[in-house]
């Protein structure tokens, strides 16, 4: 068992753990940050996804020690000051959301995009969330809530 | 966060303004803000990690299971098999044909033999890993023509048709004589897993007046009840099933899953239980969509009338029941799709196999049925060379019309207004129909 | 401050013996020499994780090379070419358009491979050494005519053509304590294209059914082919070169019929399999569609 110092959404958590043990469970069942969900388990569904140094990332098949000295962000982190991001409003208020489970890592991989493209448009976003596996929704109302988040108009 | 202003608003002006007006979940933020616990998030002080072994082989006699090697995993607190269930082994939906452990016989590669509760996940993966099968192989039944072959080995006690169904209307003679084209295919249908994101799960433990209590992924916390507590020999008022959140469900969860699993181990160690389904697990195990054989005959006058269906639908429900035999009867029942069709005769049959069982999911039949009856109308209308949107136009129930059971329809009845969209949409963005 | 640490025992139940992150890359041969065959070197992890949670493959050490020196970053020089460390995520290069400009037939294989946020983690390194008739990568590395630089295998460092990499399913070139060190992509050729394309059900988080990768050169003043090839993905234990249809084309101007002959020769000559993903038949008929299309496309954008 090694011991690690993670930086995440901002704040230092000490931990032990395996160096192959994934980033998803050491923030879920060590950490208890349990934003981030399990829907595979090998990198198919995107529910786990947090950002890496800003970039989205599986976190279940991403190794615990490939994360010391860099930053890791996950959903618990987005509010500020106390108030939920805008892709978490427009998620909630747009019908983006239904079951819940695939949220998190919808909402990360927004994020991600976001921050690197503010205005996407419609193609963008759904390339963007390619890698995120929804069951219920039918991405449309994703897309929709995405859109308005980013302030690109509806279709 | 405060409710959405509309919401608010909606809710202080009368009873009746939510209607047509888009009204946020009341669940929807805390799932976006990823506190929403569902049963994978939650855990309690001494708590279990439960796994799974799955038979692996579709059909045999159960000799032994040595359960050895794997109680010395360190950290392995519980091995289980079908021995240490104190009440019946036996529940189901509609009928009671499933195990809660495997017993005598292993009747699919999905049936659950030994259980394992350890310190953490991994303890108890290793331990299934060495849980040694001793099976006789029987023949497996891995189709429906196996099933329907009369000298196949019965998977259960009375034999692998569990039943039949019919629909009858008019008389299919007369319809066969006034056609003038008759299209007879058969059309097949694949098994499909509903791939809920969230796989099944339950955390299970005794609460301090003795109840058992199992938090669970479920769409039918009392149903669920009422087959647990027979398994457990416990009375009803001794089992509490809390539904959390549900990370998908689409009639997957409304059989019992994880529930009794989770339960007996939590049972047998006096502590709480977690079991979490893998993605494998969920794949392999529980229901799934049925796979159809469908043999369809439908005939026509020329001018594209339909004048009758004449068709056998065989529903696969793998080696339980589930809903089974309701789903196949409702495929049955929707043969003749959302046409107006004077002469009937329909039979279904449902059938016990070796596969994967099937029970509800999305649709519970019908889609499985549209393949067919859409697929002969486009053959109709290429035999009459008529369009597949007019054959369809001429066709579509309308209010006042019956259904081939009865069911006459009022002003609810949309399929000619939707197929008139199609209409219009096509002639105004110039689609057309290809075949080659 | 060397990064190299043993763990005697990390995990009895994985069958684990050791996690190794060495910080040289005599280091790691060492390592690797010391696991005698059962120690696996990663990068991104996205192969040997799953791996190790599905059990379907027993590793006895695990040896993360991302530490080696330069072997996550690449460089992009006038003149040379791309250099490209082997643990480089292609999300880094995916975003660069010093690639998606030059190098069209790469971004565009990039572009496909699982998701954005695999991307971000798996390496082109990785591909090539998974070796998997699919690798999306190959096809456009084989016509890119990138070479690689790998150690180990007993020889010292050494380079090959991508083409001559792959010995069949999940085996390469490299016994087990070799490592893929980088890999040189040649700046193209004055009027030269290439191209990639792929053919699968969904359009992300999927292995291809087929692949194929075309760059053609085509003489200044007469317009006619001074060179082509073609490779094919997904149609043979290994990425594959379409030769004949290469020949069919050379010293020929580039019409639509002769490269829909060109097509069919490649169609007839490659020899896939029939699995879940899709029948020989049906792999060839694919075959001849995206070869059709890259060669086109290819040519196109010879001519600008």
């Amino acid at each position: 068992m090694e011991h690690y110092s993670l930086k995440i959404n901002g704040h230092v958590y000490e931990t032990g753990a395996e160096p192959f043990e994934s980033l998803l469970d050491v923030l879920r069942e060590k950490l208890r940050l349990t934003g981030s969900k399990k829907g595979c388990d090998e990198g198919e569904c995107g529910s786990c996804t947090v950002l890496l140094d800003g970039k989205p990332v599986l976190s279940c098949i991403l190794m615990v020690s490939d994360v010391r000295d860099r930053e890791v962000l996950t959903v618990e982190g987005l509010p500020q000051g106390g108030e939920p991001h805008p892709i978490q409003v427009e998620m909630t208020e747009r019908g983006g959301i239904q079951c819940g489970y695939c949220t998190p890592g919808i909402i990360m991989s927004a994020y991600a995009l976001l921050q690197e493209n503010p205005r996407p448009s419609e193609d963008e976003i759904r390339f963007a969330i390619a890698g995120n596996i929804c069951r219920c929704t039918g991405y449309s109302k994703i897309v929709e809530a995405l859109q308005a988040a980013a302030g690109t108009p509806i279709r | 966060m405060a409710q959405p202003e509309n919401a608010t608003s909606a809710a202080q002006s009368g009873p009746y303004d939510w209607i047509g007006s888009s009204v946020p979940k009341v669940d929807a933020l805390d799932k976006a803000l990823g506190i929403t616990q569902y049963v994978g998030d939650m855990q309690m002080p001494g708590m279990l990690h439960a796994r799974i072994r799955w038979s692996g082989v579709p059909h045999a006699i159960i000799r032994g299971i040595d359960t050895s090697e794997a109680v010395k995993v360190p950290g392995v607190r519980a091995v289980l098999t079908a021995g240490d269930i104190p009440g019946i082994n036996r529940y189901g939906l509609a009928v009671q044909d499933q195990r809660v452990l495997a017993d005598d016989k292993v009747r699919t590669a999905a049936d659950p033999v030994a259980l394992v509760a350890a310190d953490t996940e991994q303890a108890a993966e290793e331990a299934i890993t060495k849980i040694k099968l001793d099976l006789e192989p029987l023949r497996p039944i891995l189709s429906i023509e196996d099933a329907l072959d009369p000298t196949a080995p019965s998977i259960h006690e009375s034999g692998n048709l569990f039943t039949r169904t019919t629909v009858r209307k008019g008389d299919l003679d007369q319809g066969v004589k006034e056609s003038d084209v008759i299209v007879e295919e058969t059309y097949r249908t694949h098994l499909m897993d509903h791939m809920a994101m969230e796989t099944e799960s339950s955390l299970a433990y005794m609460d301090p007046t003795g109840v058992l209590t199992i938090i669970t992924s479920t769409q039918y916390p009392y149903r669920d009840r009422r087959q647990i507590a027979p398994a457990l020999n416990l009375s009803m008022n001794k089992v509490r099933v809390v539904q959390a959140p549900i990370g998908g469900g689409f009639g997957r969860k409304d059989d019992i899953t994880s529930e009794i699993h989770a339960g007996l181990l939590a049972l047998k160690t006096q502590r709480p239980v977690r079991l979490v389904y893998t993605r494998r697990d969920s794949l392999i195990a529980n229901t799934k969509r049925h796979p159809m054989l469908m043999k369809f005959r439908t005939g026509a006058r020329s001018d594209g009338r339909l004048t009758f269906v004449d068709a056998d639908i065989y529903g696969d429900t793998g080696a339980y029941l589930s809903l089974g035999a309701f789903v196949i009867k409702k495929a049955g029942i929707h043969a003749c799709g959302p046409y107006d069709v004077p002469n009937i005769r329909v039979d279904t049959h449902t059938l016990y196999t070796n596969n994967l069982s099937s029970g509800a999911m999305r649709g519970f039949g019908v889609l499985q049925a549209a393949v067919a009856h859409e697929s002969q109308m486009d053959q109709l209308a290429h035999r009459l060379g008529i369009s597949p949107i007019d054959i369809r136009l001429i066709n579509t129930l309308k209010p006042g019309l019956a259904t081939g059971t009865g069911q006459v329809m009022d002003e609810g009845c949309g399929i000619e207004a939707t197929v008139l969209r199609i209409k219009e949409y096509m002639e105004s963005h110039d689609l057309r129909f290809t075949r080659s | 401050m060397t990064q190299f640490r043993a763990h005697p025992i990390l995990s009895p139940v994985l069958g684990l013996e050791g996690y190794y992150e060495p910080a040289s890359t005599d280091e790691a041969l060492d390592i690797l020499r010391q696991g005698s065959g059962n120690y696996k070197p990663f990068a991104g992890g996205t192969d040997v994780m799953i791996n190790l949670r599905r059990r379907t493959v027993t590793y006895k050490g695990l040896v993360n090379i991302k530490r080696l020196p330069g072997i996550t970053s690449w460089s992009n020089k006038a003149g040379e070419g791309l250099h490209i460390g082997a643990a480089t995520p292609f999300g880094d290069l995916e975003s660069s358009p010093s690639v998606t400009q030059r190098y069209s037939a790469l971004a565009e294989s990039i572009r496909v491979i699982g998701s954005v946020q695999l991307r971000n983690m798996a390496t082109i390194g990785g591909n090539l050494c998974n070796a998997s008739p699919a690798a999306d990568s190959a096809p456009a590395l084989i016509v890119s005519k990138a070479t690689i630089t790998f150690t180990g295998n007993g020889e010292g460092t050494r380079s090959c053509l991508v083409e001559q990499f792959f010995r069949g399913p999940g085996r390469s070139i490299l016994d087990s304590d070799g490592l893929l060190l980088s890999l040189d992509i040649p700046e193209p050729e004055p009027n030269s294209g290439d191209c990639f394309q792929r053919f699968t059900p969904r359009g992300a988080l999927d292995i291809g059914i087929a692949s194929a990768a075309s760059r053609v050169t085509l003489d200044q003043s007469s317009g006619r082919v001074l060179e082509a090839v073609i490779a094919l993905g997904a149609v043979a234990p290994t990425p594959v070169r379409a030769v004949k249809a290469e020949e069919a084309l050379v010293g020929h101007e580039p019409t639509s019929d002769l490269m829909a002959q060109a097509a069919k020769i490649a169609k007839e000559e490659c020899n896939p399999i029939s699995d879940i993903r899709g029948s020989a038949s049906y792999r060839q008929a694919l075959v001849e569609v995206l070869v059709r299309r890259t060669l086109e496309q290819a040519v196109e954008r010879a001519q600008k």
